[in-house]
């Protein structure tokens, strides 16, 4: 059995992927996206299974996709990855199971995003369809900072950012979880705190902090109800406490986990290539 | 243990125990990243810089 990272740069988390894998005995071959030369007319099936830990969303869904073709199986697969990092597939998979997730509208003209500011009232978060880090999330907190936001958008966005996606605020207690799902196991979440430097993100790699959160029967259930909407696989399952109860907003595709093991105390990285190893021998 | 150079200003960067290929790392003078492009013998090259779809 050939099986292998695939990665745009060796980040602590690949770092930690490779080593658990030697721990393991499981041996496990390296692919770096940049050194790829991907013959789309006739390429090689050179690995069983890769695991999918490309930086780059382009990258995720290409790699992924012409490695499925050659017959390769992708953790997590392309189909997942295409789901997942667009925004507006992934709240309406989420709403159409019954998962909770905040109330959102897509649009494509500033008007009919007026329209939909109008419905959620203010404030809204205006996200864009693709991205990470929380980059360009902005929390809206009337008529004339959305006007603004979508003036800069027709202006200077590329295709993409003029899909509007506009979601419902949820007063969140300065802090969100991430839910870690591994197959068929939620195994650790974290609290993201927003912190000065942060702001209202709550994102680690934007300055927000981790701490333990106790995997309740509720996280849990619900956690692993957001991940089966898109297929068994390995993600980071993104919720906030609501009046209401959790909500979803996001399930991860590609999961980062530095800040995480830590406070989980969950060898996320040993349990992610136990289950890829185990996934790819099928 | 070997070394090299700072594309960027030309210091001296001498290999870490433990680094490994497609690694970040920065340089002590200028902070400059720099991708660890191979062990043997130990090359470095400027980090691609984090692209607007990186990340989850």
């Amino acid at each position: 059995m050939r099986l292998a990272l695939l990665f745009t740069i060796l980040t602590p988390e690949n770092k930690q992927l490779l080593s658990s894998a030697k721990k393991r005995g499981i041996e496990l071959g390296r692919i770096q996206d940049s050194g790829m030369l991907m013959e789309l007319t006739g390429g090689q099936k050179e690995f069983d299974g890769v695991l999918q830990r490309s930086s780059s969303y382009a990258r995720t869904l290409y790699t992924s996709f012409y490695l499925e073709q050659l017959g390769t199986y992708v953790c997590n697969p392309y189909a997942v990855h295409r789901k997942c990092g667009d925004k507006f597939l992934a709240s309406a998979l989420l709403a159409k199971a019954g998962v909770p997730t905040p109330k959102t509208f897509g649009a494509f003209t500033p008007e009919q995003a007026t329209v939909a500011a109008k419905k959620l009232g203010f404030p809204v978060v205006m996200k864009p369809v693709f991205g990470s880090w929380a980059r360009l999330v902005h929390k809206l907190n009337d008529r004339e900072a959305l006007e603004a936001e979508l003036e800069s958008r027709e202006e200077m966005g590329h295709a993409f950012q003029k899909v509007y996606y506009l979601q419902e605020h949820i007063n969140k207690p300065g802090r969100d979880i991430r839910a870690f799902v591994i197959g068929d196991e939620c195994v650790g979440a974290i609290y993201r705190h927003s912190t000065e430097k942060s702001g209202w993100i709550t994102n680690t790699g934007r300055g927000g902090t981790a701490s333990n959160c106790p995997v309740t029967r509720e996280l849990s259930e619900i956690a692993l109800k957001a991940a089966g909407v898109f297929g068994e696989g390995i993600y980071g399952v993104d919720m906030m406490e609501s009046e209401d109860g959790l909500v979803v907003h996001e399930v991860n595709h590609t999961t980062e986990f530095r800040n995480s093991v830590e406070p989980t105390g969950a060898d996320i990285p040993g349990k992610m290539i136990e289950y890829f190893a185990s996934r790819a021998k099928k | 243990m070997s070394g090299t150079e700072c594309p960027e200003c030309g210091a001296g960067i001498s290999q870490r125990e433990g680094v490994d290929v497609g690694e970040i790392i920065a340089c002590p003078d200028c902070g400059t990243k720099l991708e660890v492009k191979s062990l043997q013998p130990f090359a470095i090259d400027k980090a691609p810089s984090v692209e607007e779809d990186w990340g989850e």
